[in-house]
């Protein structure tokens, strides 16, 4: 299983951030039989950038193979790219990564099925 | 023999009021550039005749799309979305640039035309042309240029408030532009912010001062000619928020619009 979180510094200890889109990295764990297996953190080159980043930030990790993302709150744009992209997502925020993928591993995570408020200007459902 | 163009920084200080009233008195086609929120046509009434905007969107032939991603790839505003075997687009983000179309390699990307707002067209004692752009629609550039195109040798033209894209576009094409201010430090400092923006675009500019007689020195902070001064008058208020024109003071709009036909 591989699971981006939303973080500022990224890395196992870095706090799970509340923003999605303009999250300024994403660590990115891949976990086997509960275990971690190894750790990417890749930088959010969408959090300074126009409109569009929530959306642009789902293409990413869609094109990167996750199947969940751990986060404070998402977008309805970036939810519907996520969930057409077959990405599960939950909500957890300020816990230490290390701490939100045990709770993940364990199914303590509340998943997030309805968007958040909106942040930028695309608001808009897939049809 | 001129374009003037009623732009101010902060919004409410009185753009409105001076277009309507300048256009009015002097006898000048009138042009509301304002489309997220148009109100022009408050002041100038009657029938108007309208015309649907369309602006150009993508439209993906699903059959002949093999998901290669270099849409989305070319695309500058993230409106395209692609999955391994899903494209969407996001109409809200686009911008009609047609890169997308142009550089897929499948001729799988059509532009078809997507309405977006209106422009109206009044005839009163002046004319009166306007835009409205239609709710939740992101980018009111399309909507302002579609008015510009109706836009002769003489006209008022009431801007978007604030110095983003939309009030740029307004006051691109101009000969002259009216800054519209009020003796308060927050108008002051968007009043600058305009100027800046002005400067920049080489549109020459000259001040009025609103609701004059504030208790705030703002023509003494500011370093462009002051075009007029409308007092602070609760009867200003009054007609306005009834939708009257100021016949009070037509006189004065007279002598502004003599001052600046000058420049």
């Amino acid at each position: 299983m591989r699971v981006a979180i939303s973080t500022t510094n990224g890395g196992l200890d870095d706090r799970v951030s509340d923003v999605f889109g303009r999250t300024m990295s994403f660590t990115i764990v891949d976990i086997e039989n509960g275990e971690i297996r190894g750790v990417e953190v890749v930088k959010n080159e969408f959090a300074m950038r126009g409109g569009g980043a929530g959306i642009a930030v789902s293409q990413l990790l869609a094109d990167k193979g996750v199947d969940v993302v751990v986060t404070g709150n998402v977008g309805p744009n970036a939810m519907s790219i996520l969930s057409s992209a077959g990405i599960r997502v939950y909500r957890c925020s300020g816990l230490k990564v290390r701490d939100a993928i045990e709770r993940l591993v364990r199914g303590e995570l509340e998943e997030i099925r309805s968007p958040g408020r909106p942040m930028g200007r695309g608001r808009r459902w897939l049809g | 023999m001129a374009r003037i163009a009623v732009a101010s920084g902060k919004g409410g200080t009185g753009k409105t009021t001076i277009a309507v009233n300048l256009a009015y008195f002097n006898r000048i086609d009138l042009f509301d550039l304002d489309v997220e929120e148009p109100n022009c046509h408050i002041f100038i009434r009657g029938k108007g005749k309208e015309e649907v905007v369309y602006r150009k969107v993508p439209s993906v032939d699903k059959s002949k799309c093999d998901y290669c991603g270099i849409c989305r790839d070319v695309c500058e505003y993230h409106a395209i979305v692609v999955l391994k075997d899903a494209i969407y687009v996001m109409h809200e983000l686009c911008h009609s640039c047609g890169a997308c179309s142009y550089f897929c390699p499948k001729g799988a990307i059509e532009e078809v035309d997507r309405p977006i707002g209106r422009v109206v067209e009044v005839q009163s004692e002046i004319k009166l042309t306007y835009g409205v752009l239609n709710v939740g629609e992101a980018t009111p550039i399309p909507v302002i240029k579609h008015v510009k195109r109706r836009i002769g040798r003489d006209a008022i033209i009431d801007c978007p408030p604030g110095v983003s894209c939309p009030m740029v576009e307004s006051v691109r094409d101009c000969d002259y532009c009216i800054l519209v201010c009020e003796p308060t430090p927050f108008s002051y400092h968007d009043l600058k912010l305009a100027m800046d923006a002005l400067d920049k675009l080489g549109i020459p500019y000259g001040v009025l001062i609103n609701k004059n007689g504030l208790p705030f020195n703002i023509e003494e902070k500011i370093d462009a000619e002051i075009v007029g001064r409308i007092p602070f008058d609760r009867k200003i208020a009054e007609s306005y928020s009834k939708g009257e024109l100021l016949h009070n003071y037509a006189e004065t709009f007279r002598e502004i619009y003599e001052v600046i036909k000058c420049r």
